[in-house]
C-alpha cells in the first residue's frame, strides 16, 4: 500500500498529524518505549524456564551459566521479534473493533460549548484510536506469544526431548520453541 | 512389654510371620528392647494391610513344626501371643504425572488465547 504522505513530503509540505499517525499505523516499526517493553517481557519469559531446567533436569547454574546467558539472549530476540509481528497484525483489528467506542468517548469528553472543527475532532478520535489499539494489541501479542512459548517449552523439554542429555535438551528446546514462535508470527493471519 | 505368669525370663521365642517362621533375636545389652524380630520382602509381596505376628515359646514352636510337617497348618497350634502390625503400604508415585498437569494447563491457556485471537481476526 502506497502511503500518500510520502509524496507530500517530496513536495516539502508539512506532514499533518493525521498522516503521521497513518504512517505509524502502517509501519512495522515500534516506538522506543514499546521496544523496551517487548524486550523486557521477552527476557522475563525466556528466563523463567531456566528454573525448570535447573531444578528438574538438574543443570547446575555454575556449570551451564554461559550457555544459559547465550540461549536466553537468542530467545529474547526471537520472542520479541514474534511480539512485534503479532502486534502489527492485531493492531488494525483492534482499531476497527474499538472505533465506535473510542469515537463516542472522545466526542463525550469535548465540552458542548467549545466549538471544534470536524477535522480536529477526527484527528483526536484517530489519535485516541491509535493509542488504544496500540496498547491492546501490544498486551494481547505478549499474552498470546507467552502462552505459546511456555507450552512449546514444556512440550519439547519434557516430552519430545526427554531422553536427551540436558545440554542438548536445553539448547534444542529453547531454540525450537522461540524459533517456531518467530516463524508462526510471520504468518499473515 | 510382656510378663509371664510363671515369671519365666530369657526364654527363646519364635515368630510366625506371613507363613515364615524365624527365631526372635535376644539381646541382653538392650534393656528396653530385649527381643527383636524383623521381616522384609518385595513391595508387591507385602500389600498394605494388617499382619498378625504369632509368637511361640519352645514347646509351641516344636508343635508348630510338627503340624507343618504333617500338613495340618499353623492355625491348629495356639500361639503364646499375637502382635498385629498395620502396614499402610508404599507410595507408588503420583496418580497423574506433574508434567502432564503442567502441559495440560499450558495448552488450555494457549487454546483460550487462540480462540480469542481467531474471533478477533475473523470479525
Amino acid at each position: 500500500m502506497t502511503v500518500t504522505a510520502a509524496s507530500k513530503t517530496t513536495k516539502q509540505q508539512k506532514i499533518t498529524k493525521e498522516e503521521e499517525l497513518l504512517l505509524q499505523d502502517f509501519s512495522r516499526n515500534v516506538t522506543f518505549k514499546s521496544s523496551i517493553f517487548f524486550y523486557v517481557n521477552a527476557l522475563i519469559v525466556s528466563t523463567i524456564p531456566l528454573w525448570l531446567f535447573w531444578k528438574i533436569h538438574q543443570m547446575e547454574p555454575l556449570e551451564f551459566g554461559i550457555l544459559w546467558v547465550i540461549m536466553t539472549l537468542v530467545s529474547t530476540w526471537l520472542v520479541s521479534f514474534a511480539y512485534r509481528n503479532s502486534k502489527f497484525v492485531l493492531k488494525h483489528k483492534f482499531a476497527q473493533k474499538r472505533e465506535d467506542a473510542v469515537a463516542r468517548e472522545v466526542l463525550k469528553s469535548i465540552p458542548d460549548d467549545k466549538k471544534m472543527p470536524k477535522k480536529e475532532k477526527d484527528e483526536r478520535i484517530l489519535w485516541k484510536k491509535n493509542e488504544v489499539a496500540e496498547f491492546e494489541s501490544t498486551s494481547f501479542a505478549i499474552f498470546y506469544n507467552n502462552t505459546l512459548y511456555i507450552f512449546l517449552i514444556i512440550l519439547f523439554s519434557f516430552y519430545l526431548l526427554r531422553s536427551f542429555n540436558p545440554n542438548f535438551n536445553y539448547i534444542l528446546s529453547v531454540a525450537s520453541s522461540s524459533g517456531l514462535l518467530a516463524l508462526l508470527s510471520t504468518g499473515s493471519r | 512389654s510382656l510378663t509371664c505368669k510363671n515369671a519365666a525370663k530369657n526364654i527363646n521365642l519364635y515368630a510366625d510371620i506371613n507363613g515364615k517362621t524365624m527365631q526372635v533375636t535376644k539381646s541382653e545389652d538392650n534393656s528396653k528392647y530385649q527381643y527383636q524380630v524383623s521381616f522384609s520382602d518385595e513391595n508387591k509381596n507385602l500389600p498394605s494391610g494388617r499382619y498378625d505376628l504369632k509368637f511361640y515359646d519352645e514347646d509351641g514352636y516344636t508343635n508348630l513344626r510338627k503340624a507343618q510337617r504333617s500338613g495340618e497348618g499353623a492355625s491348629s497350634v495356639a500361639s503364646l501371643f499375637t502382635i498385629t502390625v498395620s502396614h499402610p503400604g508404599v507410595w507408588k508415585g503420583p496418580m497423574v504425572q506433574t508434567e502432564f498437569v503442567a502441559a495440560t494447563v499450558a495448552i488450555l491457556v494457549w487454546y483460550l488465547a487462540y480462540t480469542a485471537r481467531s474471533k478477533l481476526q475473523s470479525s
